[in-house]
């Protein structure tokens, strides 16, 4: 575990406060969260009706992907990515044929005309999709579990319906050992995970929606307890879907963005060199492939047979302008940890996350701060030249060399408009 | 109680001992040194210098500071509209003073230390500046006398 450096506390530099506060934006907020979980457990049900193909014969049925490890986003952007990946684990025979356990599935789900998940059901090449009208996603992929290998090492099937002639295939996954993998290479940071969960919280206590029709779900574990790798990620994904929001095509994978961050996750004291740091990673690994003429090949640590980059990229173009748009991310991320005026991180941080998410957070910084210095609570670090920024409405404590600025009105004489 | 110039020197010294002195003489000291409110390093200079009214007196001293780099400028999205909480300068148009306190309401009087309430103030200045600057809201407060 990354231990905290007691001369640097955890989200007490402007620019790590701003980064935090966007990754709170685009988190998946509490609400949806227990939106995501009920649908989960109802689709869960509704595979086991009376009248389903597959009652009684689902194993396992458990989430994959970025709801397994904390990561989900709720994106905004036309490509929405807010997507609750599960498994499904039906007792079928190795030897079945790629088609028929997502065939299985799809009637086991989209059910009778007229029935809830009907219109609502999509077939896709390797999973079910149910899409609901509030943008969420839920999708369900067969594997079958392959005997006498590591946990949950299984089979997953790939068959385009409306491309008959194209090939149909069987791949070997094990996307719960990647998790399992991924959790454990990226441990808490406890001061830091404290004060995030403080922040998000009073967040979602200014902005929460209250809906009449959810129920509380209870958390398993704290929904906001993060590692500074976990909000890193999400930041990385957010990023990447506004460089792709307009373009055509696959993106990187998530999965594959995950695994790249999880080998060179939490060796900073700072969010933002955190971030500085897995961009310069994920590009150093990108450029050696491209130098070397090869296209990039990550795989499931956990399960060396399933490849992650198996979609994507297609071609040395696509490698080529990631490659390009990690050069961009390396060089603005720099300028942040350099240091640059609130205007110019705005800037910065409006075109690497979404416009909305860097305005608000730079707008409620702002009136943060300016509350604290009108109503004269403000502090300075007498050691660096700095304001100190409270890190949580709660109160954290700050390193030493804080002092009180003593009251005062600013004045000056106003002058009319050009 | 009136600090001395030798007094405010001392104190900066000990609270400030990156601000270096570039000029002292009996009637003013210029101090400068760098700044870092936020995330943007400022290097800005404080002169404390004897005002002398129409009849010859002295009045006691007055600090004044200006950033000298990077240079303040207005907001692109609305360039017509000044920088608030500042006066001009008569000596160099690119180098606003920074309006700090209030004078009706005595925050500065020749008894204050420069080190425990100018520069702390400029911090503040210089954090609701680029507040400013990205979002056209000063928040930090204040007041303005219009001008006539």
């Amino acid at each position: 575990m990354t231990q905290i450096n007691p001369l640097r506390p955890p989200l007490t530099d402007p620019a790590d406060i701003l980064l935090a506060d966007v990754a709170i934006r685009i988190q998946l907020s509490r609400t949806d969260y227990d939106k995501a979980v009920q649908r989960y457990q109802a689709i869960n049900a509704w595979i086991e009706r009376d009248e389903s193909p597959l009652k009684g014969h689902v194993e396992l049925f458990y989430p994959q992907g970025s709801m397994a490890v904390g990561a989900t986003i709720a994106s905004k952007l036309k490509t929405d990515e807010f997507d609750i990946d599960v498994i499904a684990q039906p007792d079928l025979p190795d030897n079945v044929s790629p088609w028929e356990p997502l065939d299985l599935l799809y009637e086991a789900i989209r059910g009778k005309p007229g029935s809830r998940y009907y219109s609502k059901t999509k077939r896709r090449t390797r999973c079910i999709t149910v899409d609901y009208s509030d943008d969420m996603h839920l999708d369900v992929t067969p594997s079958l579990r392959m005997r006498n290998t590591p946990e949950r090492q299984s089979l997953i099937f790939h068959h385009r319906a409306e491309a008959p002639k194209e090939p149909r295939y069987v791949l070997i996954a094990n996307p719960y050992g990647f998790a399992e993998w991924f959790k454990a290479k990226t441990p808490l940071d406890y001061g830091f995970a404290d004060i995030f969960e403080k922040r998000s919280e009073e967040y979602e206590r200014m902005h929460i929606l209250t809906e009449a029709d959810s129920e509380p779900v209870p958390q398993q574990e704290p929904l906001f307890r993060k590692s500074k790798a976990i909000i890193v990620l999400q930041l990385l994904k957010r990023w990447r879907n506004v460089q792709y929001d307009t373009r055509s095509g696959r993106r990187p994978p998530s999965i594959m963005i995950a695994k790249l961050v999880a080998d060179a996750a939490n060796r900073t004291d700072r969010l933002s060199e955190e971030l500085l740091l897995q961009a310069q990673h994920i590009l150093s690994v990108f450029r050696e492939h491209h130098d070397q003429g090869r296209l990039v090949h990550i795989v499931n640590p956990v399960c060396t047979e399933d490849v992650l980059t198996d979609r994507w990229p297609e071609s040395r173009q696509d490698q080529a302008r990631f490659i390009n748009d990690l050069g961009d991310l390396v060089q603005k991320v720099e300028q942040l940890v350099a240091g640059c005026d609130l205007a110019k991180v705005q800037e910065i941080m409006a075109s690497l996350f979404g416009e909305i998410p860097a305005k608000e957070a730079v707008q409620a910084f702002n009136e943060r701060t300016g509350n604290e210095i009108g109503s004269g609570r403000s502090q300075y670090d007498s050691q660096k030249g700095g304001l100190i920024i409270p890190a949580s409405m709660a109160g954290i404590a700050v390193a030493s060399g804080a002092r009180a600025t003593p009251k005062h009105t600013f004045y000056g004489t106003e002058r009319r408009k050009r | 109680m009136i600090l001395s110039t030798l007094k405010q020197v001392e104190l900066m010294r000990k609270n400030w001992p990156t601000f270096k002195v570039l000029q002292r003489t009996r009637w003013f000291v210029l101090w400068e040194g760098s700044l870092r409110p936020l995330c943007q390093t400022y290097m800005v200079q404080v002169l404390l210098q004897r005002m002398k009214n129409y009849n010859k007196s002295t009045i006691p001293l007055i600090p004044r500071v200006t950033v000298i780099e990077p240079l303040l400028r207005r907001r692109s999205e609305d360039p017509d509209t000044p920088i608030p909480h500042h006066y001009p300068n008569q000596y160099n148009s690119k180098l606003p003073i920074l309006c700090l306190y209030d004078p009706a309401t005595k925050e500065w009087y020749s008894g204050c230390s420069v080190a425990r309430t100018i520069i702390p103030w400029t911090i503040d200045w210089l954090a609701c500046y680029e507040g400013w600057l990205a979002t056209g809201e000063w928040t930090g407060g204040g007041r303005h006398e219009t001008a006539e």
